[in-house]
């Protein structure tokens, strides 16, 4: 998704300091965006009509969103189920008119728009590849170089790469038959379905093998005030570098750890050698950049209004208070397993990653014939990526059988991404991701539907025990989002919480369109 | 293990029969609901959550009129919010022989007390400035006494109130066979081991009371037919009534919360227990025929497309009761042909006073499998979809 050319609607948007593109729904906070995807909640604009911040128009936001004072007032009479309490319960008959009226949803634009014309396209393939991880590189340039099949790639974005070695190896060959900002949008009974805005065209694809390469994500953190605007994933931050909308005369703090840090932070500095670095658990050797060690278990605040001004890291030993425009966070990754989810995977769990990820098989396969996935998506270690996709890509496509050698390597690569069984594992640790030590406040779990870490515990202990129920009683996951930036994190956090498996929690199932799709990209004759 | 009354089903006819049993009894001591999967999983929690008094023919414009009165009631009654409102229908009637059809239903809905409101296309378009002006617009119709809840919390309050009473609830234990002996039911079967003795069962399986109906012989004419459905991304809320789209089968609405939630059926659905798939045949057909009703609908997105099924008779309306051709013990309560959410919990209420004092209320009489033996069908033409 193109929307950052210089003077583009995110970058014109970003100059204006990320301020607040729409009001949450139940209690009207500002917001902005996390991530910079059609999925995520905040990149609906709230302007003068709905936009989007990957529209090719530019609408000025201008949120209707209540003080802060208000949003603490509203919460705390509308935690998970207050409905069902007697006194909004009793007067239902008529209260729900004026608590309708507190949405902080825009309205639907009645002014009839032009019509634009849009295309839909019919494509049959033998393979059909999904994501832009190098791994799927890999086994396009190899479909490509061998003509006995077909194939089609599909990329969002350009390809995610943070090793050295592996940026070679991943560029691809220009014989590969190639969807560049293309969406993938989820299997049908009838046929996969792609959109690309910018071209207008929708894809109706027909594939007899399908892999899935599609990458990870910065998992949403949980700390007080981590709704705010101004604190955005390392994703985000290092496309708003890359296409000079963030230009390094902001104040820039980074809350890091784990894998993709140093990448993030040597982006950063790069525009602003002042970037504030905070490294939370223990500091990895051969470090050059300077940064502030945290321990784990310590607690983060974010303050401003409406959008991040300060942000407090506390643990043991110290307090820093940041004045900071932008909070970037690089602290954990959670796969994008949606689509794999979607074909009909079932969940496992990462030690590697210490995260959910989808059930696979060595050398890419899934149990479900015809359906491959590879790459960190599976939990494939950063030095086993490039190994894994070269045998992998012999086999789905030359039919080669595996030697030894390589069938070890394989095993090799699957124990390294160590698995568990979904339905077993507890959470014995703190999840990284967790910046808190209290359940209380507004520790935002779900942005879509604001609810908090204190609303799902709620809910669990009212009986709603499992991710399904709980979707059903508080509205967890029924937002722009589907549960992107939620569920994974409630999984995990109730079976920290509640110490119990993170199989008796389940997910919630995901169904198609795997992002929001505007209906002008669909009413064409078929 | 032992269950006098064994439900099969936690939809929301099984949840209504297993609490309003267990009210009658006093407490829930030996009901056991008996769910494949988890509580509402089926289509109860799949439909647009919509409730109307309006029907095509008598016997069941008399049911779903008190059977509105019950659902309004429910919230006090379960004591858990049902997220009720009279948000009312709107029929958008196309065509004389239609419009035609409309002012003759109405009298008989004027006779019963809940008359339709008719808006000349002026008005309409005034009061309801998102619905896209077309000249072969005759007539609108609203029905302000029909409404919108929440499907989850209906199908919580029950699962909660009989909680509440001690009802057992089982999910993930599919019943796998119902064991008959000297025309009695003695006892079911979950998930191919555990036996458990039953005097009585509840067949409130939706679809799959057709599995049972086969495995018994019982004969109950049930064709499931899959039915696609969408929500869109929440907007300020707006679109109050049910619009109902007559002249491209289409109906869509907003939830309180904001979603616009709608479908259309394109005479292309499949039928038989199929699995609950999509289709962007559907997806497409649906786009269009919103285009042409929803003023805006072109930069609306589409957030999630599921499916579900309507239980569909041949008269196209529901089977509740006994057939005194079956072994004694079994009860049947579906086949509501897309209007089970509404009439279920009613349905159920009833059904639970049949087999707690063995008498029939004249409202659910009629509704008995043996009908289609007889002859006495009671032919609905009031389907939305």
């Amino acid at each position: 998704m193109r929307c950052l050319n210089p003077g583009g609607p995110l970058s014109k948007y970003c100059e204006n300091g990320f301020l607040p593109t729409m009001a949450s729904m139940k209690l009207k906070r500002p917001r902005a965006p996390f991530f910079n995807e059609p999925w995520c909640p905040w990149i609906r604009v709230h302007g003068e009509r709905i936009g989007y911040l990957y529209d090719n128009e530019y609408i000025a936001p201008k949120p209707q969103f209540s003080s802060e004072l208000m949003t603490k007032i509203k919460h705390a009479f509308s935690k998970a189920g207050f409905y069902h309490d007697i006194y909004i319960r009793k007067p239902w008959n008529f209260l729900w008119k004026v608590i309708v009226k507190q949405s902080g949803m825009p309205p639907l634009n009645v002014n009839t728009e032009q019509r634009i014309p849009v295309t839909i396209e019919k494509i049959a393939t033998d393979l059909l590849i999904i994501g832009n991880e190098p791994s799927a590189i890999i086994v396009a340039n190899e479909a490509a170089s061998r003509r006995s099949l077909s194939s089609l790639l599909i990329i969002d974005k350009k390809p995610n790469t943070s090793n050295q070695n592996t940026d070679n190896m991943a560029k691809l060959d220009s014989e590969v038959y190639v969807l560049e900002n293309t969406n993938y949008l989820g299997r049908f009974e009838d046929g996969y379905l792609a959109v690309n805005r910018n071209k207008r065209v929708t894809y109706i694809i027909e594939a007899k093998t399908i892999l899935f390469s599609t990458g990870t994500r910065e998992t949403f953190p949980i700390f007080e005030n981590n709704d705010l605007p101004g604190i955005i994933s390392s994703d985000l931050a290092e496309e708003l570098v890359e296409y000079g909308c963030i230009k390094g005369k902001e104040t820039i703090t980074l809350l890091a750890r784990g894998g993709k840090w140093k990448r993030t932070a040597e982006k950063l500095i790069k525009i602003n050698p002042e970037t504030r670095i905070f490294y939370f658990g223990k500091m990895p050797k051969d470090v050059q950049i300077e940064v502030t060690n945290i321990n784990i278990g310590s607690e983060v605040i974010a303050k401003g209004y409406p959008k991040v001004n300060n942000i407090i890291i506390a643990d043991k030993s110290a307090k820093h208070t940041v004045p900071t425009d932008i909070v970037v966070i690089a602290m954990h990754r959670q796969p994008n397993i949606e689509p794999l989810l979607q074909h009909g995977l079932e969940p496992a769990y990462s030690e590697s990653l210490e995260s959910i990820t989808v059930n696979t098989l060595p050398g890419g396969k899934t149990g479900i014939e015809g359906v491959y996935a590879l790459g960190e998506v599976t939990g494939t270690s950063e030095n086993d990526l490039l190994e894994e996709a070269m045998i992998a890509s012999d086999i789905i496509i030359n039919k080669k059988i595996p030697n030894e050698s390589e069938k070890y390597r394989l095993e090799e690569i699957q124990k390294n991404k160590g698995l568990v069984a979904f339905k077993e594992k507890i959470i014995e640790n703190k999840p990284p991701f967790m910046l808190t030590t209290s359940i209380k406040g507004m520790k935002f779990v779900c942005t879509c539907e604001d609810l908090t870490l204190e609303d799902i515990v709620i809910s669990y202990e009212r009986g709603f025990t499992t991710l399904e129920k709980i979707k059903r009683y508080s509205a967890l996951g029924t937002g722009s989002c589907q549960g992107r930036l939620c569920q994974y994190n409630v999984a995990i956090l109730l079976s920290y919480l509640k110490r119990v498996p993170l199989g008796s929690l389940g997910l919630i199932r995901q169904r198609p369109p795997l992002q929001p799709l505007e209906m002008k990209y669909l009413d064409q004759a078929l | 293990m032992k269950c006098k009354h064994a439900i099969i089903g936690a939809g929301i006819s099984g949840l209504s029969v297993a609490a309003n049993l267990a009210k009658l009894i006093g407490n829930g001591e030996g009901i056991c609901v008996f769910e494949k999967n988890y509580i509402g999983s089926g289509c109860s929690t799949r439909n647009a959550g919509r409730y109307r008094v309006h029907f095509g023919a008598e016997e069941n414009l008399k049911f779903a009129i008190e059977s509105a009165k019950y659902l309004q009631k429910l919230k006090d009654e379960n004591k858990f919010n049902t997220l009720l409102a009279k948000t009312g229908y709107l029929w958008l009637i196309f065509g004389e022989e239609d419009y035609k059809l409309m002012k003759k239903h109405n009298e008989i809905f004027k006779k019963y007390g809940v008359p339709l409101i008719e808006i000349s296309p002026e008005d309409t378009y005034k009061k309801y400035p998102f619905l896209k002006e077309r000249r072969e617009l005759i007539a609108s119709f609203l029905g302000p006494q029909n409404g919108s809840f929440h499907h989850d919390a209906v199908v919580y309050g029950f699962w909660k109130a009989g909680m509440k009473l001690g009802v057992k609830y089982f999910e993930y234990a599919e019943v796998t066979k119902i064991m008959v002996d000297n025309f009695e039911v003695k006892a079911i079967e979950v998930n191919h081991s555990t036996t458990v003795d039953a005097e009585n069962v509840i067949l409130s399986a939706g679809v799959h009371i057709k599995t049972f109906s086969d495995m018994l012989g019982l004969n109950i004419p049930i064709e499931p037919v899959r039915k696609e459905i969408m929500v869109t991304e929440p907007y300020a809320f707006a679109i109050e009534p049910f619009i109902i789209d007559t002249i491209s089968h289409t109906y869509f609405s907003q939830t309180l919360k904001g979603e616009i939630i709608g479908s259309t059926s394109t005479g292309k659905e499949k039928r038989g227990i199929v699995e609950l798939q999509n289709t962007i045949y559907w997806l497409v057909e649906f786009s269009k025929r919103m285009r042409a009703a929803l003023k805006g609908s072109e930069n609306v997105r589409i957030m999630r497309v599921w499916s579900g099924f309507y239980e569909m008779t041949p008269d196209r309306s529901h089977i509740v009761g006994k057939s005194e051709d079956w072994p004694y013990g079994i009860y049947v309560i579906g086949g509501f042909s897309g209007h089970g959410f509404m009439l279920g919990p009613f349905a159920g209420k009833l059904l639970a006073s049949y087999i707690h004092t063995g008498k029939i209320d004249e409202l659910i009489a009629p509704y008995s499998p043996d009908r289609f033996k007889t002859n006495k069908l009671i032919n609905e033409t009031f389907i939305i979809g």
